[in-house]
């Protein structure tokens, strides 16, 4: 195996074996999914130039060959450095889903060029770039202990600059897309502030409302922070509802009436609706994201129904009918449509006893009676009985497993 | 109509309740911004901490409050931008030194930091073994009970709530407040030491040099103790942690700087305290023997109960230090290379991290348990390392808080690079003097 740790700070030689410098860096480019190596970084005196790779003759175990003497042009600012710009930064490793940092870069040959394959990110990458690989494998011997090899494919990471840098290196979105919302929100608040923002900038409004939906309350509100006013609005548009209103209660005043003052009116109203209800009641836990079909539909209208405009909301477990004044008349388990025929009237369907809570109720009502009466979904009525939303079990459980404060 | 669910509340109804909404809330985000630099700074009085400035008043009275003035200031100017460096780039101070400085000097800034925070480690578990004392049990029984406890607890992962009780044994600390004020101290005087830099007249009997060297120990122990190397990695990681953003930096500034001042208000009343019990201008320097004559300061307070009353507090603050400086190190070492961190793992998926903070623990509690081993000597020393090492440290801080492609137009002043430079040279002089002057012949 190649690792540029092996030439980095050697001499480079010619072809009679003549000490032409010392090499410092290698140029790269992006080329398919393994970068290629362009020239080499080579110290001479006080300047460094770059040996372009029509000059390197060959690669030997530890220097590399040199055809000719030049004139070699100086490094400039445009030239992507490998040691420079990739070692010691981080990278998302996309399958184990974490960010992990550059130790040592694995070199392969492709024909006659050397193309960047993978990254070290373990102790042996440590120990061969300080010189201690030796005391390593002692080690390792003694005890009888294999360290980890720590090496991943580079096509299966996600480089993330580092923040000196000054070239961009180019990046995949659909790298990260791969991930699940959950794992990315851990990934994202691994990362600094501009790597964040890096980041953030390639996913669409609805990648970025899903990884907010699973960050802490810390992380929303950076990212927030990185977002411009206008697509942080767009993305609290396309968060449920309930997130959105947790979210917007945790900034100040004035910053989340601008956010609201920002979305569209229909999300807005929504947000502010939920805003009203008070921490610590149904009101502030319930979602508004829910299906709702009028009462006097048949079994097939309501299929039909659901399968043209069900798709994005946040519970399905349940269909609520309500009559003309949105009044709750009753509730539908999708087992109960699906098993009824099609021209059945929906009110056939509807349980004896219709279990609802209040939205001024305190938010523990809500987990009583979906624990009570084992549902997955209960709906939120006002006095009068008309429908306002429903809490979910996993959002009421979120009552019984308050995070751990540390 | 169908369609997803809609309230129909008025609006003007809504605003009014939206308001009672935040209003509660704005509090909550005050009181999670703040705290990081309190926290970091009151963890710098542990057992090292009041061992150090009460050798200070026993030995030189007043004779080193001009330095704790000084000290204070840039103690808030180094916590202000440790602060800022993580509001700013979002990340650890170990991350930003091994992205800046490479390999190379991660490893020398990182071996540093593990000789400095071994050393605090050990002088926190001679403050448990002191503190037992007090109450008469033997240092082999409580420092083993503590360590063991101590690990035990954080690789069970429920640290959080024991972390507030050594908080609150460790606020026994404000009596010295107290105990300075019933001592009806000459408070001009106190004041004019506060200002006017006096170095002690050499006492008659004891060679100039000694008296130098022994008062350089002094001075690098209460720089060392007060601004702590391993109290800027752990801010700037729990200003990370917190999400601080330098959109709300105005509190996350307020609070470094609080921290600073209240943390060293609270050394200048320990300095005040044991110089009105302890120090006599006729009679030689004398060392502070134990902490049973530390704690006698304490007794305009507490009477005959003041060896108790000492001991609870010692032992609060040095089992909370004892606790996070570990802890601190090892989120710092696996942070700058990249090992897997964080309390609740085992040690198959964290072998480095559970490894170091063991290490930690396990010298420290070792070493402290000897029977013997001069307890407050060794809680001194300890704060001359920290104080030696400090240099190093604040030149990489120096280099990152300065870079613009980090900082951006974030960079430090005039003002501050000046003081922090200062401090830097300052310590290395003093460093230099104590090595210099201990080839002298007497």
């Amino acid at each position: 195996m190649i690792f540029l740790s092996q030439y980095l700070n050697r001499p480079v030689r010619g072809v009679a074996g003549a000490r032409l410098g010392v090499l410092r860096d290698v140029t790269f480019t992006e080329d398919g999914d393994f970068p290629v190596l362009t020239g080499l970084v080579v110290s001479r005196g006080r300047r460094r130039v770059v040996v372009p790779w029509s000059d390197v003759d060959r690669c030997t175990l530890d220097t590399f060959v040199l055809r000719g003497t030049g004139p070699w042009p100086e490094v400039a600012g445009v030239d992507r450095l490998l040691a420079l710009d990739v070692m010691d930064s981080q990278v998302v490793d996309i399958d184990g889903a974490h960010v992990v940092r550059v130790n040592d870069l694995q070199l392969a040959w492709q024909g006659t060029r050397l193309r960047v394959v993978g990254v070290d990110i373990g102790p042996w990458g440590l120990a061969r770039r300080l010189g201690w690989a030796p005391a390593l494998a002692w080690v390792s011997r003694t005890l009888r202990w294999q360290p980890p090899e720590g090496l991943i494919r580079w096509d299966t990471v996600e480089p993330v600059d580092k923040q000196t840098s000054t070239v961009r290196l180019r990046v995949s979105s659909d790298r990260l897309a791969r991930l699940h919302p959950a794992d990315l929100a851990d990934i994202v608040a691994e990362l600094g502030h501009e790597q964040r923002s890096h980041v953030l900038e390639r996913l669409d409004d609805a990648q970025l409302a899903d990884i907010m939906e699973e960050a802490s309350p810390e992380l929303q509100s950076a990212i927030l922070d990185n977002l411009d006013e206008d697509r942080a609005a767009d993305v609290l548009e396309e968060m449920e509802p309930d997130e959105a209103a947790d979210l917007l209660s945790e900034l100040s005043e004035d910053r989340a009436r601008d956010l609201i003052g920002r979305m569209d009116a229909e999300d807005a109203s929504d947000v502010r609706n939920l805003l009203a209800y008070q921490e610590g009641t149904v009101g502030a836990l319930m979602t508004t994201s829910y299906l709702e079909i009028p009462a006097s539909w048949t079994v097939g209208r309501a299929l039909d129904w659901v399968r043209r405009e069900g798709a994005d909301d946040e519970l399905c477990s349940y269909l609520y009918a309500v009559d003309e004044a949105g009044i709750l008349t009753g509730v539908l388990s999708f087992r109960h449509l699906v098993l009824a025929t099609a021209d059945a009237p929906v009110t056939g369907l509807f349980p004896d006893h219709l279990v609802t809570v209040g939205v001024l109720e305190p938010a523990r009502a809500a987990l009583e009676k979906l624990f009570h009466y084992n549902l997955l979904a209960v709906p939120v009525t006002r006095e009068d009985g008309r429908l306002l939303g429903v809490v979910g079990i996993l959002d009421a459980l979120a009552l019984v497993h308050e995070p751990e404060e540390d | 109509m169908p369609g997803t669910g809609k309230l129909h509340a008025s609006e003007a109804e809504a605003d009014a309740l939206v308001t009672i909404r935040f209003n509660k809330r704005r509090w909550l985000l005050l009181l999670g911004t703040l705290g990081p630099g309190i926290l970091a700074s009151s963890a710098g009085n542990d057992a090292g901490g009041i061992a150090t400035y009460a050798t200070a008043g026993a030995r030189y009275g007043y004779g080193l409050l001009w330095a704790l003035l000084l000290i204070t200031v840039a103690l808030a100017m180094i916590q202000e931008m440790a602060t800022r460096m993580g509001a700013v780039t979002g990340k650890g101070l170990s991350s930003l030194i091994r992205e800046r400085f490479g390999l190379r000097a991660t490893v020398f800034a990182m071996g540093c930091l593990l000789v400095a925070n071994v050393a605090t480690t050990l002088a926190d578990f001679a403050g448990v073994a002191a503190a037992a004392e007090l109450f008469g049990v033997p240092r082999w029984v409580a420092v083993p009970l503590a360590g063991v406890g101590l690990w035990w607890l954080v690789a069970r992962g429920s640290f959080a709530r024991v972390e507030r009780t050594f908080m609150a044994l460790a606020l026994v600390f404000l009596t010295y407040v107290a105990a300075a004020f019933l001592a009806r101290p000459d408070w001009t005087e106190v004041l004019r030491s506060l200002v006017v830099p006096r170095v002690p007249a050499t006492p008659p009997g004891l060679a100039f040099r000694d008296h130098l060297q022994g008062y350089l120990l002094v001075l690098i122990a209460t720089i060392g103790t007060t601004i702590t190397p391993w109290m800027q990695f752990f801010l700037q990681a729990t200003v990370v942690d917190k999400g601080v953003t330098i959109r709300q930096y105005g509190f996350a500034r307020f609070d470094a700087f609080f921290g600073a001042f209240t943390a060293d208000l609270v050394s200048f009343f320990i300095i005040v305290a044991t110089a009105s019990a302890l120090f006599y201008p006729e009679m030689l320097p004398h060392p502070l023997e134990d902490a049973a004559a530390a704690a006698s300061a304490l007794v305009p307070v507490a009477g005959p109960h003041a060896g108790w009353l000492f001991g609870a507090g010692l032992l609060g603050a040095s089992l909370l230090a004892a606790s996070v400086v570990p802890l601190a190190t090892a989120y710092a070492v696996c942070e700058a290379f990249g090992f897997e961190a964080g309390l609740g793992k085992d040690f198959r998926r964290a072998p480095v991290f559970l490894g170091l903070y063991t290490l930690l623990i396990g010298v420290g509690a070792c070493v402290a348990m000897w029977p013997g081993l001069p307890l407050l000597a060794v809680m001194l020393v300890a704060q001359d390392i920290n104080g030696i090492l400090l240099p190093v440290i604040l030149v990489y801080m120096l280099g990152l808080v300065n870079d613009r492609r980090l900082m951006g137009p974030h960079v430090n002043g005039v003002v501050y690079n000046a003081v922090v430079w200062g401090m830097v040279i300052l310590v290395s002089l003093l460093t230099a003097t104590m090595v210099v002057t201990s080839f002298w012949p007497v």
